[in-house]
Order: structure tokens, then sequence, then C-alpha cells
């Protein structure tokens, strides 16, 4: 079974360890019989009412176990490596959920973190009433509308971006399709034409290949640029900020 | 039950219907019989003569009668024979569960040219029919592969797609059953009230087995539908 981890508010301005990067570090504290399927980075609502430490964007590890009897050893473990590497003066949260528990009211309330302002009273409800984890791990605890939401938004399976997906960042540059494709990557040509690519065709990715979550899917959007396949990626300051 | 019918080559020189039109014609006809979900447009290898560039159709319907492949076989092969140009050589094949046996050829038929001994073996067990020099069938294998695997190909029909304003709310589009995604590097989901301008060209790509449309953010609460310069290459 898949389970969902969102983490958020764990970083304070000019920290060295952004959340997306704490959750990427985190693969690394995985027990045996537990591995990362994927980390997404995803987008909520800005606005100076809210308070973030730069995007507002929260992360999920995406973790795939064979016994839901390791679901308390994971907490346990992402618990301590939130207490060892969030910043000083963070607010942190953490969800945790299953795939098979109904998380459709989740997904609601990430949806809504997109474009409204929630508040902790609302994520701990539609946390409740879904059967799901959620802990406040410091300060104000306001991150457990960002943990909350990353898990909805991972759960509704076409927003976001991957963080790590299957060793992404030791992928070439060039990459075939098939080659991107054997790593769980599906290439999609978003031109007019949208069609499937030849598999032996390279991909170029600039050393930014950032696959987005579409379908549930890891997916490489491609773009034709002077004769060449281009995947969309991310822009550098992602790499500053959010990695 | 869902139920693919790939159809091609049913147009010629100065035919006013191109074959994505006469799909969707046919999908309005089956009211009663099934429920038509939409057709998807799929280009194939362009290397090779075709009447404008090689792009065949595939209906999705879906139904729960258990005679529902055979007659809507029939009442394919029928309506293309009725409709289809003269100097066509249509193609139609009708596939539920075993549509998945035509991915490999679908994808093949979109990177080089079939070989005419080719197309036999990749029927066998299958609904098809072809008129006259059976062209169309390898169009028609193809569309039903590629569309069973979802990942290619673009709707030219999807609950009424011809009907929406250029200009249309996102809370619209995901109403019809549209799922709207971000080519920002923020990758971040359009807000309901948030517009989105079609360019007056509505046609999701086939991502996943759903209607998809990537998007550009052109502006606060505005975004613009990605890849396309001007309207009407597809029909």
């Amino acid at each position: 079974m898949k389970l969902y981890m969102g983490f958020d508010d764990t970083d304070v301005a000019g920290a060295k360890i952004g959340t997306g990067r704490l959750v990427r570090m985190f693969e690394r504290k995985l027990p045996e019989g537990a591995r990362l399927w994927g980390a997404l980075r995803h987008q909520l609502l800005i606005d100076p009412r809210i308070p973030f430490t730069s995007h507002n964007s929260p992360a999920c590890a995406v973790v795939e176990i064979e016994d839901a009897a390791l679901i308390p050893a994971l907490t346990a473990r992402a618990i301590a490596h939130i207490a060892e590497l969030a910043s000083e003066g963070s607010d942190p949260g953490l969800c945790v959920a299953r795939d098979s528990d109904d998380l459709s009211e989740v997904i609601e309330f990430g949806l809504s973190c997109t474009h409204e302002i929630e508040t902790q009273d609302h994520a701990r409800e539609v946390a409740a009433r879904a059967g799901v984890e959620l802990l406040g791990l410091g300060g104000t605890n306001d991150g457990i509308i960002g943990a909350l939401a990353a898990v909805g938004l991972s759960a509704y399976g076409w927003s976001g971006r991957f963080l790590e997906y299957g060793g992404l960042r030791r992928l070439p540059d060039p990459i075939s399709v098939a080659a991107l494709a054997e790593a769980g990557i599906e290439a999609v040509a978003i031109d007019k034409k949208a069609q499937a690519l030849d598999p032996r065709a390279l991909i170029h990715t600039g050393g930014w290949l950032s696959p987005r979550l579409w379908g549930g899917r890891a997916v490489a959007p491609i773009e034709e640029k002077d004769g060449r396949l281009i995947a969309l990626g991310k822009r550098p300051r992602d790499a500053e900020v959010a990695d | 039950m869902r139920i693919l019918i790939g159809i091609d080559d049913t147009d010629g020189a100065g035919w006013a219907a191109s074959t994505a039109r006469l799909a969707r014609e046919f999908g309005d006809t089956l009211d009663g019989e099934a429920r038509f979900i939409g057709s998807v447009g799929h280009m194939l290898f362009s290397g090779i003569a075709a009447t404008t560039n090689n792009k065949a159709s595939c209906l999705v319907v879906e139904t729960e009668r258990t005679d529902a492949l055979d007659a809507l076989f029939q009442l394919a092969a029928a309506y293309v024979e009725a409709h289809a140009a003269p100097s066509s050589a249509p193609g139609v094949v009708v596939a539920g569960e075993e549509a998945e046996r035509l991915i490999d050829f679908g994808l093949e038929a979109s990177r080089r040219e079939i070989r005419g001994d080719e197309i036999e073996p990749a029927l066998i067990g299958l609904r098809a029919t072809g008129l006259r020099a059976r062209r169309g069938l390898v169009g028609a294998a193809a569309a039903v592969g590629l569309t069973a695997r979802g990942w290619s190909g673009r709707w030219l029909e999807f609950g009424g797609l011809r009907r929406f304003e250029r200009a249309v709310q996102a809370r619209e589009l995901r109403a019809q059953g549209m799922f709207l995604v971000s080519l920002e590097t923020d990758a971040e989901a359009p807000a309901p009230e948030d517009w989105v301008d079609t360019h007056g060209w509505l046609r999701p790509q086939l991502v996943a087995g759903r209607a998809v449309l990537p998007l550009r953010r052109i502006g606060e609460g505005m975004w613009a539908t990605a890849s396309v310069e001007t309207a009407k290459k597809f029909r």
C-alpha cells in the first residue's frame, strides 16, 4: 500500500534545509519494508494574510509499504526527523494517511488550500473525519494545514511536481522516451498534435527534470523547440528554495 | 463496459466531412445504444500518403448491454459505408477489453509505416472490417490501441466541447470531467473561479485515460490553453 506523509512549516527564512529537502532526506530514515515512491512539492495559496517562509509549498513523501504494521514506526521516525532537522522557530506539521483511507474530504481541503485561507480547526476536523493522523510538532502548529493539504493534493493526483522519483537526479541528459518509461516517467507531448512519442526519441532535460503529478503518475510534459524535444523542468530558484 | 470504435480513411479530396467529423456525428446517433463519452483524434506516422494528415479517430462509448460489441460493430460499419467518400478506403475496428492488444500496434503506427502483411495478424480475433482497399484498417486499429493506452491524442468531442465560449471558468471545465494542469514551475492547481482562454479551440489531451487541459498562467487568476497557435487543424 501507499502511505502519504505530508510535511509543512519545517523551516524559517534563510534556513539551509527547506521542507522539500527535509522530505527528500527522509528517504534515508525509512525502515526495511518501506520504499520512497516519490517526494512531491505542492503549491498553496500565496496571500499576505498567510504566514509562510518563502513559497507556501508543503511537501509529501509517498511511501510504499508491504505491511501496515510499519505505520507507527514510520510516523515515529518522521517525528524524530522533523525534530532533528526543522528550523528553530518553525511551526511544523505532519500528516500520515493510507491510500486506502477515504481521502475525498482531505482532497477537497487540499484543493481549497490552493485558493482559500484555511484554519487549523478545519484541518483537524477534516483529518478526524477521515481518520488520518495529523500532528502539530512545534511553535504555532500551523504546519498541520499544509501537511494535510499536501496529502490531499497528492491523493488528488493532478497537481504538484516531483522533487524525487526513482533516482530522478541520476538520470542522464538527454534521455530516451523508453528510458524515461523504464524509470516510471511517462513522456507526454503537449504540442498541438499530442502524438505518442517514439520510444527512441531523445528528451533534453537540461539537468532540471521535474516530472508533474498527472493522473497519479510521474509525467514529463514535452515540448519541441528548435527541432529538439525538451522536458519542462523547473527554474533555478526552486533548486535554491524548495529543494 | 467501455467500448472503443476506431475509424479511419473515410474522407477523400474534396469530401466535406473529415473522419473526425464523421466519427463525432456517428457518436451523436448512438442515443439508446450506448453513452457516447467522446472521440479522440490520433496523429499517426506522417511519412505516408494521407488525405490531409495521417489522423485517425476513436470513439469512446460506455454501455451495460452484453451484446453491445456486436451491435455497435454493425452500426459503425453501416454508418461508415453510408457516409464515407466514394474514393476512400475506410476501416472500422471495435473492441472492449481486447483493445489492450492493439497498444503496441498503435505505437508502431505512430512512428513508422505499417506493412500490409502486419495488419491481418494484429486484427485476429477482433471485430474489424474495411471497404475497398481497406487502408483505413491500420489507422482504425492504431486509434483503438492508442486510446486504450491513454497517453496521446486529443479529444475532439467530450461533453459538448464546442458549446463553450472562448473564455470559460475552471469550475465549468471541471464539471464536464476535465482535469486542468498547470505547466508552470509551481504546478499549482487552477482555482475554480479562474478564467481559461481556450483560444476558441477547446481540445483536451488524452492523458492517463482522461481529458486533460495543460495550461499556462497568463495573469492573476487567468490561464490559457497551451500549444495552440491557430485553430482548425483538428476538425
